[in-house]
């Protein structure tokens, strides 16, 4: 059984989800930051996201308040009231997290992006998969850059630049919404090896949550779906 | 240049007084026209269509943090009603994009929109200039051989294009890739340059007078009505 998300106007709201699978019942804290209300605090205009000088501030200030990692937790980033961001200040927000984490130069918990309107998306989808190009060549090139977004009728979809198999895999997770190294190698035939890279690649891009659980087999990652 | 009511000469100061009002200038090889005198054209303070011309520092913080917030609320103002929510939104993405980099100009810069019926729908139209630098100047150290002014120009407009030694490159690619999908027009006038794209081709000319900084000038939505609407050369 899973509770609606409800988003309020606070700057910052915690909900507990319970899912209850077949077996145990699992605990999911939502955090819910508005993205007009850490706007405030760097511009008299918080609906409007516009310039690289204005997102290189609201970085700063966003990434105080990003959770480390937390298997128990996603952090939804709203952009309700926000009526414009450009491409500048996505690129230099929301393409530098994707970049980052790409990298593991940082090591958030997952984030999830909700109530962004037509002219965001298609800023932050332009900041995104033209980013690998934009970077000096001296640095290791992206292969993926790419953030979880809330779309209509509840689905995630990825926006941004990422490789097939990085798609392959989250659309597996999102329709089994849990899976192992061993499911996922089973549906696609992939040695063991191969399918745990996979989805710890998921994990690293804060497509997916993993926890680990020790049972009469040992140690093993179990992979949930951000849904 | 018969048949144009005003033509100031290169030399004239008012020129560069009016250069950020594009919108009612063509630019030809040797001199700008307009169709009547700036102040008729523009002193309608009532008017409901026009958001004046706005300053824009080249101040990095002063630009980034005040200027172009400014511009962008008082253009949706302009447009509310007018326009669907996500053309408001592209509209605002075009003018923030072209307006931040004022700052690489190293001069003051000037903003403008006007908004036309056309048609069933309404045509925007967007000016932003600026007296410094100029495209190819502030290009050339960095890439040396991509070829005449006008070449920069283009070159401006691909993704990872900066002057910046650590840049992003990552606007005027945007409002490119905007304009084509609004069926717009986007001209670049600098140095000796001028560079158009419209209806999905690009236009470019040289070793034209030498005007000082950037101007941008963009027209998107709504139809445009050949003959109507003045534009700034003859194509080539």
């Amino acid at each position: 059984m899973k509770k609606a998300i409800g988003i309020t106007s606070c700057q910052c709201l915690k909900i507990d989800i319970y899912c209850l699978s077949a077996k145990v019942a699992e605990k999911v804290i939502v955090i819910v930051l508005r993205l007009a209300d850490i706007a405030r605090e760097i511009t008299s205009f918080p609906s409007l996201l516009a310039t690289r000088l204005a997102g290189k501030r609201f970085w700063e200030q966003l990434q105080t308040r990003l959770r480390e990692p937390d298997t128990d937790a996603v952090t939804v980033l709203s952009f309700a009231g926000v009526e414009v961001m450009d491409a500048s200040f996505a690129d230099e927000v929301f393409g530098t997290l994707a970049a980052q984490r790409a990298r593991k130069d940082v090591t958030f918990g997952a984030i999830i992006l909700v109530d962004a309107n037509e002219t965001c998306i298609e800023n932050l989808k332009m900041a995104l998969e033209t980013r690998a190009d934009r970077e000096s060549p001296e640095r290791e090139r992206l292969r993926n850059c790419v953030l979880p977004i809330f779309i209509k009728d509840d689905e995630i979809a990825l926006i941004g630049k990422f490789e097939d198999h990085v798609l392959q895999s989250f659309e597996l997770l999102s329709k089994h919404k849990t899976l192992t190294a061993r499911d996922l190698a089973d549906v696609l035939k992939l040695n063991l090896n191969a399918a745990s890279t996979r989805l710890k690649t998921l994990a690293d891009l804060g497509l997916a949550r993993r926890i680990e659980i020790r049972d009469t087999q040992g140690k093993q990652f179990v992979y949930h779906s951000l849904q | 240049m018969t048949g144009h009511a005003v033509e100031w000469r290169l030399g004239n100061e008012d020129t560069l007084r009016y250069l950020e009002r594009m919108d009612v200038l063509s630019v030809f090889a040797d001199c700008l026209t307009a169709p009547a005198p700036p102040s008729d054209l523009w002193s309608r303070g009532s008017s409901g269509n026009l958001m004046e011309v706005r300053t824009l520092s080249n101040e990095l913080e002063q630009n980034n943090l005040n200027d172009v917030p400014h511009i962008l609320a008082i253009a949706q103002d302009l447009l509310l009603g007018r326009v669907t929510a996500e053309r408001m939104g592209a509209a605002c993405t075009l003018l923030s994009e072209v307006t931040q980099n004022v700052t690489h100009s190293g001069s003051q810069g000037y903003a403008l929109m006007q908004i036309y019926k056309a048609g069933n729908g309404r045509r925007v139209h967007i000016a932003v200039g600026d007296t410094g630098r100029g495209i190819p100047d502030s290009l050339r150290r960095k890439y040396p051989q991509v070829g005449q002014s006008s070449d920069y120009l283009k070159k401006s407009l691909e993704s990872g294009i900066t002057s910046r030694e650590i840049g992003n490159g990552l606007g005027l690619y945007q409002v490119q890739h905007l304009v084509r999908n609004g069926g717009g027009t986007l001209t670049i006038r600098s140095d000796t340059a001028m560079l158009q794209i419209n209806e999905g081709k690009v236009y470019q000319w040289d070793d034209l007078t030498r005007i000082p900084g950037t101007q941008v000038f963009i027209t998107i939505w709504g139809r445009h009505e050949k003959g109507d609407w003045n534009y700034l050369l003859p194509m080539p």
